[in-house]
């Protein structure tokens, strides 16, 4: 077996593995003095037959590992005669494990087919390099939010759910109201969000609203930050955030409730069905609240905040069908309407304004194995969003914003040489704005784009360098109303240590925003117009860091990863007065951002079952406008942690999240006070057969702190939440 | 001979140097003044007043007084500055001595209160947009102790002859920004009940009364077709002039001792001589110096403070200085968004 690479417990050179052998001296001593055999294998795809790269394969209970070539062989000599347990594994598999007798001075054959997973793993990517890959081994630095964080999470909405993620800052106006992100520095204009890989963000006013994505829909949420536009397009300036709808898997039916605070109430329930080659799934939940919860005015004065309620219904389906073995047509389509009162700020209530948000798509993925070793996937999609706003009070309103977009994608993952997969893309799209304030607007795009994997391996026994891969990528973008031009990106990515799973790696690229419409073509009225030769705001982006895991020390794994990032945007688009003193948008301005994010998460763990988890982040960013004054809303220092204790049938976790000072003047002379706010969860579960019952109680705002995320938009203190699910199979 | 030849030379450019350098900065010399007082500036993006020293000619840089969101309106009385704090829907009471803040009037949630006058040591009356009405404070218990009602969306507000005139701008926000007849509502002080209503043009937004009880109504327009006008009540009859067309979009307006009104707009400061009723600088002539312009305020010697604020963010804000012969006599950096502006002497 050319090409096999031997390793054993012993050529482990590290501090920690030290310990881990002397901790193991028995098991040492045994193989020192020993008759000892050698296991040799391959691991393959359970389906496909095609080798699969990377696998671990581990010794239970022993310091014996070692990793798949790229022909999927694997090999492990010396290993002590006896019984032994084997395991392989490899994210986006289920790992394997088998039973197996080595014999002094003879060869264990042994052949792993590894299953894929159905349900994903938070191991999983896909947005950061559109192919399924593993976060260690993809440029960027990513996060993923698994359904199982979902499901224990009482939240009704995104928003709400990524309260507590890392590396993100909210801009939340309060319940029922609009909830936007940002990360490194960017605005939420400048975070693009995708559902299934398609954008979300509303051309007219440039962000996505959290608080209308419900999480009835979601499987998991992928959040890949820094530039992204070489595989993306527009929007994706400070990073991007994918969420990945549910799939159907089998018989189910689940339902689900929930109570709280300030009158709150949803329910929900799915099903999930399949028959032949047919797989199917229906959602539907819904939720309200009345949001009456108290806040201090700025007279320190006990409030009721009014007008905050709020309804939302929505309803999903997804049906999947395979009609080939390799082939594979999904459909799917979602249907939301909420009904919002707008509160209004502190000061200037509005306790009549109201909107209507209603949004429904529908989408269609087919993909084919085209030959092997090339994939190709069509999507074509249409969405309909209406808001409708409406403000009986001072400043008289009542518009509906509605969009209207259709398009459609190609892709293809060619697979030609094992070391260089290529993803190319086609995608066009059309969409049509009416507005009450905007007229009838248009905009119409095509794009293509292309990324290349070049892998090489490396057995570098100074350096520990076992792999180096590059990820060269580009995009053409042309939009009817912009020029938008070509987006470069190169990314690199070193592996080292293999069983230290020490993994360096970063990128450069260029990223860009569309101005909105609103930007554009804001119709001239008393106090400002739109500005149609506004160019699109740009960035050059540059990441450097490294993750690492020490999975060596068995009852204590940790992964850590640490990040520097550098973003410099030009031609920002600012609202100004101009002549005659209307507020008009221009390019006018730069900005250097540049930060370090940080995180470590550690597993104590008794044998094989986890205990405790522990998890912490931590970012600094240095957001500065070209005067070096701090940008809008970007704290310098912010953070979360997550505690979680969990036994058999329960857990319970602790929470938090810490955001340093936010300036809301420009200047930097006014801010909002730095937070800390915990949430405490305890959860119990239980499966009688083939029903498993579920319930979380969750203490939000524990130690009752008042906090605001947008100056004089007030949150919510102390509140509890109650969740309730059953589900059967 | 050469080394002289060289010193010549030399000496030439440096001489040509220092020419042009006081070339390039003719004008915008910082001459200190020799009056004393203090120029207070509101910079409404910074939230924060700033204070110039008029006899050093320099701002105070240890002193930035925080206010609350949308300051709209800064009045001094005595030793105490009132700053409208619209978003707050307060006023906010700095003692001038200390510079810190002595007080607050709560105005009411939701009204918006824009500009503030002072019938007496005592009592004041703000405008308050967003209630048609106007709101009479009782100084001394810092409280709101009534409501007038007045007409639509009230917003400049001056005190004489025992009278407060309160300008309605007559504009309905929304979807689409209408523009009513503008008028002006007078106040008997006595009896806090409206005199009568007089008719002006679009949009009234501020109004000064001089020594001579002439009240000046700055119309600004509708910011497109309609152009600014000045319109002059007689505060003893209550009578309207015929309006005076600005030619353009102005901002705001002050009155110098000597009887002369300027006014800012885009283009130049504008000025008009109250006694004659002409326009000295109208839009073709405007002040070019002072283009941008918005809150200004004049001393006791006619030098006039005029705040140019850079609403981009680019730290661009100025205080400009004009003295009474209409020269710019000195250019100084301002806080984010310098707006409005009080002297006190």
């Amino acid at each position: 077996m050319k090409g096999i690479q031997k390793v054993s417990g012993q050529k482990i050179l590290s501090l920690p593995i030290l310990i881990a052998v002397f901790i193991n001296i028995q098991t040492v001593l045994a193989i020192e003095y020993n008759g000892c055999g050698d296991i040799a294998g391959m691991v393959v795809d359970a389906e496909t037959k095609r080798p699969i790269v990377d696998a671990r394969v581990k010794i239970v209970k022993t310091e014996f590992v070692t990793f798949s070539d790229k022909r999927g062989e694997f090999a492990i000599t010396s290993v002590p005669d006896g019984m032994h347990e084997i395991k392989a594994s490899m994210p986006g598999y289920s790992p394997e494990v088998r039973k197996i007798r080595v014999i002094s001075g003879k060869t264990v054959d042994i052949l792993f087919q590894l299953k894929r997973v159905v349900v994903s793993l938070d191991e999983i990517i896909v947005s950061a390099t559109r192919m399924s890959s593993s976060l260690d081994m993809v440029p960027a630095f990513a996060s993923v939010i698994s359904s199982e964080q979902i499901i224990s999470s009482t939240a009704s909405d995104l928003g709400e759910l990524l309260e507590t993620s890392g590396f993100l800052q909210l801009r939340d106006y309060g319940i029922g109201s609009s909830s936007l992100v940002s990360m490194r520095g960017s605005s939420s204009e400048q975070v693009l969000v995708l559902v299934d890989g398609e954008r979300l963000n509303d051309s007219r006013s440039g962000s996505a609203d959290f608080d209308n994505i419900p999480l009835n829909i979601i499987d998991r949420v992928e959040i890949v930050r820094g530039g992204q536009s070489a595989l993306y397009g527009a929007d994706a300036m400070g990073g991007i955030i994918n969420i990945v709808t549910k799939k159907p898997g089998g018989n189910f039916i689940r339902s689900w409730g929930r109570a709280g605070s300030f009158g709150s109430l949803g329910w929900g329930t799915e099903v999930g069905g399949k028959f032949a080659n047919f797989s199917g799934l229906v959602s539907f939940s819904q939720d309200k609240s009345d949001g009456d919860f108290q806040f201090k005015d700025k007279w320190n004065r006990i409030k009721i905040r009014q007008n905050a309620q709020f309804s939302k219904q929505n309803i999903f389906a997804n049906l999947d069908w395979r009609p080939l073995k390799s082939a594979y047509l999904k459909l799917s389509g979602e249907h939301y309407y909420a009904d919002k009162g707008d509160p209004g700020p502190i000061g200037q209530y509005s306790p009549q304004a109201f909107k209507e948000d209603e949004n429904s798509s529908l989408k269609l993925n087919y993909e084919h194995q085209l030959r092997t070793g090339v994939l190709g996937k069509l999507t074509l999609y249409g969405r309909d969003s209406t808001l409708h706003y409406v403000n009986p009070g001072i400043y008289k309103t009542d518009d509906i914003h509605g969009t209207n977009t259709i398009g459609g994608e190609f892709q293809t993952h060619i697979l030609i040489k094992e070391s260089s997969p290529l993803t190319l893309g086609l995608s066009l799209k059309k969409e049509d704005i009416s507005s009450t304030a905007l007229s009838e607007r248009h905009r119409n795009s095509i794009s293509g784009y292309g990324q290349q994997e070049f892998r090489i391996d490396i057995d570098d026994n100074a350096l520990k360098l076992n792999k180096i891969v590059l990820f060269p990528a580009l995009r053409w973008d042309d939009y009817t109303d912009f020029d938008a031009g070509i987006s470069p990106k190169l990314g690199f990515l070193a592996r080292f240590f293999r069983d230290g799973n020490l993994t360096v790696k970063g990128s450069v690229g260029k990223s860009y925003r569309a101005p909105t419409m609103n930007d554009l073509y804001w119709p001239e009225d008393a106090f400002a117009k739109g500005n149609p030769l506004l160019k699109p705001e740009r960035s050059v982006d540059f990441e450097s860091g490294m993750s690492f895991e020490l999975s060596q020390i068995k009852m204590f794994p940790i992964r850590c990863s640490i990040v520097y990032f550098q973003n410099h945007f030009q031609d920002r688009i600012l609202w100004s007065p101009g002549i005659g003193g209307k507020w008009t948008p221009e390019n006018l301005s730069d900005a250097n951002i540049s930060g370090v994010e940080a995180e470590a998460s550690l597993r104590i763990s008794r044998i094989s079952e986890a205990v405790l988890d522990l998890r912490a982040d931590y970012t600094f960013l240095k957001a500065e406008d070209s005067l070096g004054r701090q940008l809008l809303y970007q704290p310098r220092h912010s953070g979360n942690y997550r505690i979680r204790i969990s036994a058999e049938n329960i857990w319970m976790q602790f929470e938090g999240l810490y955001k340093g000072r936010r300036y809301y003047t420009r200047e930097n002379t006014k801010w909002l006070q730095p937070f800390v706010i915990h949430n405490i969860k305890l959860g119990f579960g239980k499966v009688i057969g083939t029903t498993k019952l579920s319930v979380i109680l969750e203490l939000k705002n524990a130690f009752d702190v008042s906090y605001q995320l947008i100056a004089d938009y007030p949150l919510p203190s102390r509140q509890w939440r109650c969740k309730v699910s059953i589900a059967k199979t | 001979m050469r080394k002289i030849f060289r010193f010549a030379t030399f000496s030439i450019i440096i001489g040509l140097l220092a020419f042009l350098g006081c070339a390039e900065d003719e004008g915008t010399d910082e001459m200190p003044l020799e009056i004393a007082g203090a120029v207070y500036v509101v910079n409404g993006a910074a939230q924060t007043i700033s204070v110039f020293d008029i006899e050093k000619s320099a701002f105070l840089s240890d002193i930035s007084i925080p206010v609350g969101k949308w300051p709209a309106d800064i009045k001094i009385r005595g030793d105490f500055a009132y700053v409208i704090n619209t978003g707050d829907n307060n006023v906010q009471i700095i003692d001038l001595t200390s510079n810190t803040t002595a007080g607050m009037i709560d105005v009411g949630d939701g009204t918006a209160p824009e500009k503030i006058t002072f019938a007496s040591d005592t009592k004041a009356y703000i405008s308050s947009n967003w209630t048609q009405s106007v709101k009479v404070v009782d100084l001394s218990s810092q409280t709101v102790i009534s409501s007038i009602d007045v007409g639509v969306a009230p917003w400049g507000v001056a005190f004489a002859n025992g009278k407060v005139y309160v300008c309605n701008t007559g504009v309905v926000y929304g979807d689409e920004t209408t523009y009513g007849q503008g008028t002006v509502s007078v106040i008997d002080t006595a009896t806090d009940s409206v005199l009568k209503t007089i008719d002006v043009e679009t949009n009234p937004t501020d109004v000064v009364a001089d020594s001579n009880g002439n009240i000046l109504v700055l119309c600004t327009g509708n910011y497109a077709d309609i152009t600014g006008k000045i319109v002059v009540i007689d505060s003893q009859t209550d009578n309207a002039s015929a309006p005076i067309d600005l030619g353009t979009t102005p901002s705001g307006i002050t009155i110098t001792k000597n009887g002369i009104a300027y006014i800012t707009s885009f283009g130049g400061l504008l000025s008009f001589d109250i006694a004659a009723s002409t326009l000295l600088h109208n839009a073709s002539s405007a002040l070019t110096d002072f283009a941008g312009g918005a809150g200004l305020a004049a001393d006791i010697a006619g030098n006039v403070y005029i705040t140019i604020p850079d609403w981009t963010g680019g730290g661009q804000d100025k205080l400009l200085v004009m003295d009474a012969s209409e020269q710019l006599i000195g250019t100084y950096p301002a806080g984010g968004g310098a707006s409005m502006v009080a002297i006190k002497q």
